[in-house]
């Protein structure tokens, strides 16, 4: 096959999906609907107060908080394959690199505003600023958080600098859409020089992104291990987060990797082997988390401190012991042995036992976060019998789908106006490959 | 006055070249700045107010040291709030051999600080250590620790530490993250849910942080070792209103505490030697402010279910 | 359950029994109010009662009074009104547990009050003939103070307004603190030249100086008492720093550790340079392409 012929078909096949279709719209359309719907509650709580929700006093911080962990966890895989992976040499993460990095752009972003959702006087924001106190770990998550989807988001954009231009190039894009691709391809013309300052550039973000991705969700963890809190109270739980979020961010991209291959008919591009490997990687980063649960609740588990032990009873044989046993062998235990098999590491298995995994990943940030405060270490009295326990209101779980709408919705736009595969890369490589 | 401006131009020009490292220089400059600044404005806003004098003067104040025929303004509460009582360390000291849940603390308490029922700045906790040992009452206000991990935590400096002991937190900064509940190992903190209970009453009064006096929606709200009283030489609303002589409130400066139902002043060293004084959870390093005398001779009956309130108010 | 109420309810019995007698000294019950009862003497009185008895020993005739160990009791009772009105004066003065002492809270006066409200309930009262004028007119007492660092005592002496000494005469020495007066020793009675002498303790915590303010008092039992107050440098020097002055993970953000200053700005600086180099290169970029 003739080399131009190739770039051509593979151009052609990545740019199919881009731009507006009409299941795009009716895609589009149902999304905003639902989010339409969703926005109507948090007006309801901007109204009448966080009261809507079911926190009370003694647990103050429920499905928002841990939902915003989740969040944080999930953006965490744009750094384990672009970075980790990229930079170890692994030439197989080319195609799927970028899904990564939507994923990881659009869950960042997000988390901020989920935090915003959560706060009693969202429109006091700007004091987080004015009056800022280093001290607070929510500060440092400010920080860490806007410093990752900036790093993200340049992550992004730099290696879609000259995809971009080769849209822009593009004759059956309406006008005002090429014109967007020429603006923001920054007059690329593949020079040497330009091609050496974007290398230069994605490699000093690669390096960037490995401290400050572990600290994001490092740092997230010491919203809790910061506190004298029993079950929070721990000093593994800056690992233990960070490998959660591993697993949780290798499912997203699982996800997305089945639909975007079936949606947009990438199968030439993300194949089989692309899950096969994903597989091994989810099986390798669920390993990991399933070490640091171990070290997480056998530890305590043994020495059985007063207020740890009402906080494990809780959750290993209480009112939390379904939820808690199913997500950790629905959403760890399972997935590994059944991805140790060769044949279920194919794209539609995978991608059922990766729904699993992130569900379970979510249900399991919420155990991290109520259980611990219904068991404070002075008894709950005197006071109304939902202040003892915590049970998520509609309304709080329509805010809650917002988020992971909103989501959804960036995902959809970055993927249908930008390649979700890297074209000029996959060509180089291809070219490369032939020589 | 161009002599004085050529350093100034060099030295912009310096920080242009510097380029990126002039940018950080700058914020940390800019921290810096702001802590000396803090220090230097504490008393000042920096906003000028004009004033008719008793005399028909045109006089020029800062709005923070204004006060409006007595009442003063939301600034000049703030402020005086931060600095607290010179040369004083308010202590507390709870008797719970004394205690027999009477309640009236609370009552008190949840009175002047315009609370819900379910809403506690202190509150009464039925304990038993273990199994075997004689179940007591504990009232339980916020511990004023002077090493406090709910103002640790704060992101907005709206809870602070005051250099006389309490406390307190400022419902005009506060953004709502209830960090500091999540925080506290004492549950000492409440939240204001939903609109507060005297929300229509109280609309128009001006804020006073020693006395969190309007409540606001969406902020916290906690003991304050009643500091608009202390201000005043009184003792504490739930001092003063319990009936068994559970309290003792004084300046541990003066090794003194007065007890809040007979009035008798003791030192508070003597006190606390003698009765076996301890403070909370002491292994938290948390420092606490109130001190406990144990539950010796407990003689009342313990009430098996106390009488919860089940409903929400 | 039913066990341990059981074991509850001998437990009351047996502290019932034991807690019955509150003795009374017999010249206590002997005294006799200096106040004529009266039915306005009653209703304030009654002002006082409900402000300070009333949450443990209910509303007088009504019995429903707390139910605690020893039982408070309905003061309308005979266990009461059997007792001489100098005996109530004894027991409200001194409480004992779990009954708060209500020396410093009541002044004598309103004590007396209090009496005449329980009294009000019974017919068959009869007052005993008041008091006369205590011992001592004590409004024409002076007080010299006079410090004898040597011994560390605090001489007083006691005069009347002809300055001859008042012997036998109560005195008492506090000293001032924020919210009350503290009592140092015990009352002291005045020898036969009108002198007392405290001994001072050394521990005493003063103000920056040093200095306390100490009051004397002559006990009179109408109310009237002679009072002197005198600035002395008696006091431990205290000059504590505010609490606020230590660098600490709870201070404001200008006293935190510096260790957290340094590293939050190096960090946040380092970072952020290499993205604004980094955008400033795809800026330059975009300006070279434009000029080509």
């Amino acid at each position: 096959m003739e080399p131009i012929n190739l770039s051509e078909k593979i151009t052609t096949d990545i740019l199919r999906p881009v731009g507006i279709t009409k299941s795009f719209k009716i895609w589009m359309t149902a999304l905003l609907v639902a989010f339409g719907i969703c926005i109507y509650a948090y007006t309801l709580q901007l109204r009448n107060g966080l009261g809507v929700t079911g926190l009370r006093d003694y647990i103050s911080w429920g499905m928002y908080i841990a939902n915003f962990v989740f969040f944080v966890a999930s953006s965490l895989i744009g750094m384990l394959i672009s970075a980790v992976l990229g930079l170890s040499g692994a030439k197989w993460i080319t195609p799927i690199a970028r899904i990564a990095e939507i994923i990881a752009l659009a869950f960042a972003s997000v988390a901020g505003l989920v935090i915003i959702s959560d706060m009693g006087r969202p429109e006091r924001l700007p004091n987080v600023f004015i009056y800022g106190r280093i001290q607070s770990p929510i500060l440092w998550d400010v920080t860490v958080v806007t410093t990752y989807v900036v790093i993200s988001a340049l992550l992004l954009y730099l290696p879609l600098i000259p995809d971009l231009a080769i849209c822009s190039r593009r004759m059956d894009t309406p006008p005002w859409l090429r014109k967007i691709y020429r603006l923001m391809s920054l007059g690329w013309s593949g020079t040497p020089e330009q091609t050496a300052m974007i290398q230069k550039c994605t490699r000093i973000l690669l390096i960037l992104i490995v401290p400050v991705a572990l600290a994001i969700h490092t740092v997230t963890s010491w919203l809790f291990a910061a506190t004298p809190r029993a079950g929070w109270n721990s000093s593994v739980f800056g690992p233990y987060f960070v490998s959660g979020a591993f697993v949780a961010g290798a499912a997203a991209v699982i996800i997305a990797m089945y639909f975007f291959r079936r949606n947009y008919k990438l199968h030439d591009y993300i194949t089989d082997s692309h899950f096969d490997k994903m597989g091994k990687l989810l099986v390798l980063v669920s390993l990991v988390y399933l070490y640091f649960n171990i070290n997480e609740f056998l530890v305590p588990g043994y020495k059985l401190e007063k207020a740890e032990a009402k906080y494990l009873h809780e959750i290993f044989a209480g009112r939390y012991a379904v939820l808690f046993w199913s997500a950790q062998l629905l959403g760890v235990i399972i997935p590994i042995i059944l991805l140790l098999i060769k044949s279920v590491r194919k794209p539609l298995p995978m991608m059922i036992i990766a729904a699993f995994v992130l569900a379970a990943s979510w249900i399991k940030r919420l155990l991290i976060v109520v259980p611990t405060q219904e068991h404070p270490f002075l008894p709950i009295q005197y006071v109304p019998q939902n202040f003892k326990f915590y049970t998520p209101t509609l309304t709080e779980t329509l805010i809650t789908l917002a988020s992971i709408i909103l989501v959804l919705i960036i995902v959809t736009i970055l993927s249908k106006f930008f390649p979700v595969i890297p074209i000029e890369e996959t060509i180089n490589e291809l070219k490369h490959g032939d020589k | 006055m161009e002599d004085k401006e050529k350093p100034k131009t060099s030295r912009r020009k310096f920080l242009e070249n510097l380029g990126l490292l002039g940018t950080g220089a700058l914020a940390a400059s800019a921290a810096v700045y702001s802590g000396y600044h803090y220090e230097h404005s504490k008393n000042k806003t920096g906003r000028k107010i004009k004033v008719l004098t008793a005399d028909n003067q045109l006089a020029e104040v800062d709005a923070g040291s204004l006060t409006i025929s007595g009442k003063p303004t939301l600034t000049a509460l703030q402020m005086r709030g931060r600095e607290g009582i010179k040369h004083r360390r308010w202590v507390m000291i709870i008797d719970l051999s004394k205690c027999r849940n009477a309640r009236k603390c609370i009552a008190a308490c949840q009175e002047a600080h315009h609370l819900r029922p379910e809403q506690y700045h202190i509150n009464t906790l039925q304990m038993q250590e273990s199994e075997k040992t004689a179940p007591f009452f504990m009232p339980k206000p916020c511990q004023h620790c002077d090493n406090p991990p709910c103002v640790s935590v704060c992101p907005v400096d709206a809870t602070f530490k005051r250099p006389d002991g309490p406390v307190l937190i400022d419902n005009e900064r506060c953004i709502g993250c209830r960090f500091c509940i999540a925080a506290c190992p004492y549950s000492a903190r409440s939240f204001n849910w939903i609109e507060p209970k005297f929300a229509n009453q109280d609309k128009g009064k001006t804020y006073d942080v020693e006395l969190n006096v309007p409540q606001k929606k969406g902020t916290i709200t906690k003991c304050l070792f009643s500091s608009d009283r202390i201000r005043e030489g009184k003792l504490p609303y739930c001092v003063s209103a319990c009936p068994n002589g559970v309290y003792y409130f004084g300046d541990e400066n003066e090794d003194a505490v007065t007890n809040g139902t007979t009035k008798e002043t003791v030192r508070l060293s003597k006190l606390l030697r003698d009765n076996g004084g301890y403070r909370l959870m002491e292994e938290l390093g948390t420092k606490p402010r109130v001190y406990y005398l144990p539950p010796k001779n407990r003689l009342f009956p313990f009430p098996e279910e106390g009488n919860i309130i089940e409903k929400e108010g | 359950m039913k066990k341990y109420g059981l074991l509850i309810l001998l437990l009351i019995i047996v502290v019932r029994l034991n807690a019955q007698s509150w003795e009374v000294p017999d010249d206590k019950k002997a005294k006799v109010s200096p106040v004529q009862f009266s039915s306005e003497t009653a209703k304030k009185g009654e002002v006082i009662f409900l402000r300070n008895c009333q949450s443990c020993h209910g509303n007088p005739t009504k019995g429903n009074f707390a139910n605690l160990i020893p039982s408070p009791g309905d003061p309308a009772t005979d266990k009461f009104q059997k007792q001489t009105d100098g005996a109530l004066f004894y027991k409200i003065t001194t409480g004992r547990s779990p009954m708060p002492q209500f020396k410093d809270v009541l002044t004598e006066e309103e004590r007396w009050q209090v009496i005449s409200y329980f009294r009000s309930f019974n017919k068959n009262y009869v007052q005993p003939p008041v008091a006369s004028a205590s011992k001592v007119a004590a409004k024409q007492a002076a007080l010299t103070v006079v410090w004898e660092a040597a011994s560390r005592k605090l001489k007083v002496t006691a005069s009347d307004t002809l300055k001859r000494s008042l012997k036998g005469v109560g005195v008492l020495l506090f000293v001032k603190r924020y919210f009350g007066n503290m009592q140092i020793g015990e009352e002291m009675t005045t020898n036969d030249s009108g002198i007392v002498r405290f001994d001072f303790p050394k521990d005493i915590p003063g103000d920056k100086t040093g200095n306390l303010d100490l009051i004397i008092r002559i006990n009179s039992e109408k109310g009237d008492d002679v009072q002197k107050t005198v600035r002395l440098p008696l006091g431990v020097i205290v000059d504590k720093p505010p609490l606020t002055l230590p660098r600490a993970m709870w201070n404001v953000v200008w006293k935190s550790p510096v260790w957290l200053l340094l590293a939050y700005f190096l960090v946040v600086i380092g970072v952020w340079s290499f993205l604004i180099y980094i955008i400033y290169q795809l800026v330059k970029m975009k300006r070279r392409a434009g000029n080509v």
